[in-house]
C-alpha cells in the first residue's frame, strides 16, 4: 500500500505518474496503474516536501506492474495534416452544397463567393491558435487575508456602539481520556 | 495544559441552535460554557434597563436599541406571543443573511465568551460546516465573518470542519491488514439543530466532508407542519421524551419524530456514499461511525442508526456505530483539542509559520 492523500485546496496533477488529485483526495498508488514507480516520481517527492500532498501509509506489497506507454508507430504530424484536409474538403462542399443552381441568383452568389474564398484562405492557413492570443480569465482573485480584513473592518463598525450584559449556563465536565496519547494526537493534528 | 501559562487555546463551536466554548482547566477538566443562540429585540422604554435588571435578562445594547439573548430570548417571547418575534444569528449552519442584527449578536456573544487574547500566541479554534450537498450555502462569507470577530479579538484562528471535531473528541481508529491501530480514523458525524455534518478521516485528516440541511430543525417543522401543531410543541417532544428504545406510537408526535428522523438518517448516509464515491478515496477498511451533537440525544438514536444504515447499500465498510459519551459537548470538546495542538505549533514556530499552521 501506497497511501498518499492531496493536502491541499487546490487540484494536483503528478505528470510524471499520470494522475491527478482532487482536493482532499486520497489514493493508493498501489492499486492503480502508474507510469512509473512512486518512488520514481520526482514530481511526488516535489509536492510532498512542499506539503502539497501527504504520505499516509507506505506498506511493502506487490507493485502492479508498471504499464508500458503505447508506442504506436504514427507520425502525430501525419494525422494532423489529414485532419486538415478532411475538414477542409467537409466546409468547401457543403459551401458548393448551399450555392447550388437551384437557388435564387441573387446577390447572395456574390456572398458565398465570398464565404467560399474564405474558407478556402482559412483551411490553407490552417486553423491554429495564435501564441499570445487572449485566454479566458476567471474571477479576480483576491487573497483571503484581505478578505477577512474587510470582514474584520465592517464587525468593527457594527460593533462600536454595542454593550452587553452576557451570562452563559457553565458547566465542568471531567473527560479523563481528554489528555490520553496527547503526543500522537499533536503529531497528527 | 498548555506550556505557557499566560497563553489560552479555547476550542468555540457556534451552532445554529447553541454557541458553545470549551477551555481546559487542568490535565482532566474542560469548563464548558452555552448559550442558546437566538435574540429578541425589546420596545425601548425610560425604563428598560430596570426592567432588564429585575429579571436579570442577559442583554446586547447597541445605541438605545436592547436585544435579549439566550434562554430570556425564549421566555420573552412567550411572554409576548405573536408580538414580539424570536430571531436567530444563525440559520442552517451559517449566518443569517437576512438577519440584520446578526454580526452584532454574534460578535458579543464571542466576545463575552472567550474575551480578548491575551497575547499573540493564544489560539481559538472554531467549527464550521462542511460542503453542502443538498442545497446552496455561502460558507465563505460566513467562514470569513466569524474569522474577523475572533480576529477582531486578537485571537489566531484555527477553523476545522465540524465532522472533524467529531473524530478529534471521539478518537476513532481503525486496524489496518497488518493489525496495526491506526488513529484518528473514521467517519465522525454531528447531528446538530441547523445540519448534519459527515467527515471520513485517516490518520487525523479529513478525507471526505459533507453536510446537509436536514437536521433537528427541519424534523421539528416537518413535523409541526403535519399534525398542525406549534413547533414548540414537538421540540419539547423531541428533547424530553423521545426515546426509540420505547416508542409510544399512538402517540402522533412521537410517532411522526421517529418517521423523520429515520427520513433525516437515511439522507445522511446515501448522500454521504456519493460523496465518498465522487472522492473515490482508496480508503476500503472497515471504518467505526462515531456519532455526536444535540440531535442526536434521544436514547436509542446508536440502535436507530444501526437499523436504518442496515438497509442501506454503502461504498464503505463500517465496523461499529458508537455514540459520543457527551454528544452535547463533543464538537465543543474536539475544537479545544485541535486549539491545544496548534497553540504548542506555534509557540514552537516562527511568525512566518503562522498562517500555515493555522492553514490560511
Amino acid at each position: 500500500m501506497y497511501l498518499i492523500a492531496n493536502a491541499s485546496n487546490n487540484e494536483i496533477v503528478i505528470e510524471d505518474l499520470g494522475i491527478t488529485l482532487f482536493p482532499r483526495q486520497a489514493l493508493d498508488l498501489h492499486k492503480i496503474n502508474t507510469k512509473i514507480k512512486p518512488d520514481q516520481s520526482s514530481n511526488l517527492k516535489h509536492a510532498i516536501s512542499k506539503k502539497a500532498i501527504k504520505v499516509l501509509m507506505i506498506k511493502e506489497d506487490v507493485h502492479k506492474s508498471v504499464v508500458e506507454e503505447h508506442s504506436a508507430n504514427v507520425d502525430k504530424n501525419e494525422i494532423l495534416n489529414e485532419l486538415k484536409t478532411f475538414l477542409k474538403d467537409e466546409i468547401t462542399k457543403n459551401i458548393q452544397n448551399i450555392a447550388q443552381p437551384q437557388q435564387p441568383q441573387n446577390n447572395n452568389s456574390e456572398q458565398i463567393d465570398r464565404l467560399i474564398k474564405l474558407v478556402e484562405n482559412m483551411s490553407t492557413r490552417g486553423l491554429s491558435v495564435e501564441k499570445g492570443s487572449s485566454q479566458e480569465i476567471g474571477e479576480p482573485e483576491v487573497d483571503n487575508s484581505r478578505i477577512v480584513d474587510i470582514h474584520t473592518k465592517a464587525i468593527k463598525k457594527i460593533t462600536k456602539d454595542a454593550q452587553s450584559s452576557i451570562s452563559y449556563s457553565k458547566e465542568e465536565i471531567i473527560d479523563k481520556d481528554f489528555n490520553s496519547n496527547s503526543s500522537e494526537l499533536d503529531e497528527l493534528l | 495544559m498548555s506550556n505557557n501559562s499566560k497563553s489560552r487555546a479555547v476550542g468555540s463551536d457556534p451552532g445554529t441552535a447553541f454557541f458553545q466554548t470549551a477551555e481546559q482547566v487542568d490535565s482532566d477538566r474542560i469548563d464548558i460554557k452555552i448559550i442558546r443562540n437566538a435574540f429578541v429585540k425589546l420596545e425601548t422604554t425610560d425604563d428598560i434597563e430596570d426592567i432588564l435588571e429585575q429579571n436579570k435578562w442577559r442583554y446586547v445594547k447597541d445605541g438605545s436599541d436592547y436585544y435579549v439573548i439566550g434562554e430570556d430570548s425564549l421566555r420573552v417571547a412567550k411572554l409576548f406571543p405573536g408580538k414580539i418575534e424570536l430571531r436567530r444569528p444563525m440559520q442552517d449552519g451559517v449566518l443569517n443573511k437576512n438577519e440584520e442584527k446578526n454580526m452584532l449578536v454574534m460578535s458579543e456573544l464571542i466576545k463575552s465568551s472567550i474575551g480578548e487574547a491575551p497575547d499573540d500566541k493564544s489560539v481559538v479554534c472554531i467549527c464550521i460546516s462542511s460542503e453542502s450537498v443538498d442545497g446552496s450555502m455561502d460558507s465563505d462569507y460566513h467562514k470569513n465573518r466569524l474569522i474577523s470577530m475572533y480576529k477582531k479579538l486578537g485571537w489566531n484562528v484555527k477553523v476545522i470542519e465540524e465532522g472533524h471535531a467529531v473524530v478529534i473528541a471521539e478518537k476513532p481508529s481503525v486496524i489496518d491488514e497488518d493489525g496495526n491501530e491506526i488513529p484518528l480514523s473514521g467517519i465522525g458525524i454531528s447531528f446538530g439543530g441547523g445540519r448534519v455534518n459527515c467527515v471520513l478521516s485517516y490518520r487525523g485528516m479529513k478525507i471526505v466532508g459533507m453536510s446537509v440541511s436536514r437536521a433537528g430543525d427541519w424534523i421539528s417543522q416537518k413535523v409541526a407542519e403535519h399534525l398542525g401543531v406549534s413547533v414548540a410543541q414537538v421540540t419539547s417532544k423531541k428533547e424530553k421524551l423521545l426515546d426509540f428504545t420505547k416508542l409510544d406510537e399512538k402517540d402522533n408526535i412521537i410517532y411522526a419524530l421517529n418517521v423523520y428522523y429515520e427520513a433525516m438518517i437515511e439522507h445522511v448516509f446515501k448522500h454521504f456514499a456519493n460523496k465518498f464515491k465522487e472522492v473515490n478515496s482508496g480508503i476500503d477498511v472497515p471504518l467505526d461511525v462515531v456519532i455526536a451533537g444535540g440531535t442526536s440525544m434521544p436514547k436509542g438514536f446508536r440502535e436507530k442508526v444501526v437499523e436504518v444504515i442496515g438497509r442501506l447499500k454503502l461504498p464503505f465498510k463500517i465496523k461499529d456505530v458508537k455514540q459520543s459519551a457527551d454528544p452535547r459537548n463533543s464538537v465543543a470538546k474536539g475544537c479545544l483539542r485541535q486549539a491545544i495542538a496548534t497553540q504548542k505549533k506555534i509557540a514552537n514556530s516562527s511568525k512566518d509559520d503562522l498562517s500555515k499552521i493555522l492553514g490560511d
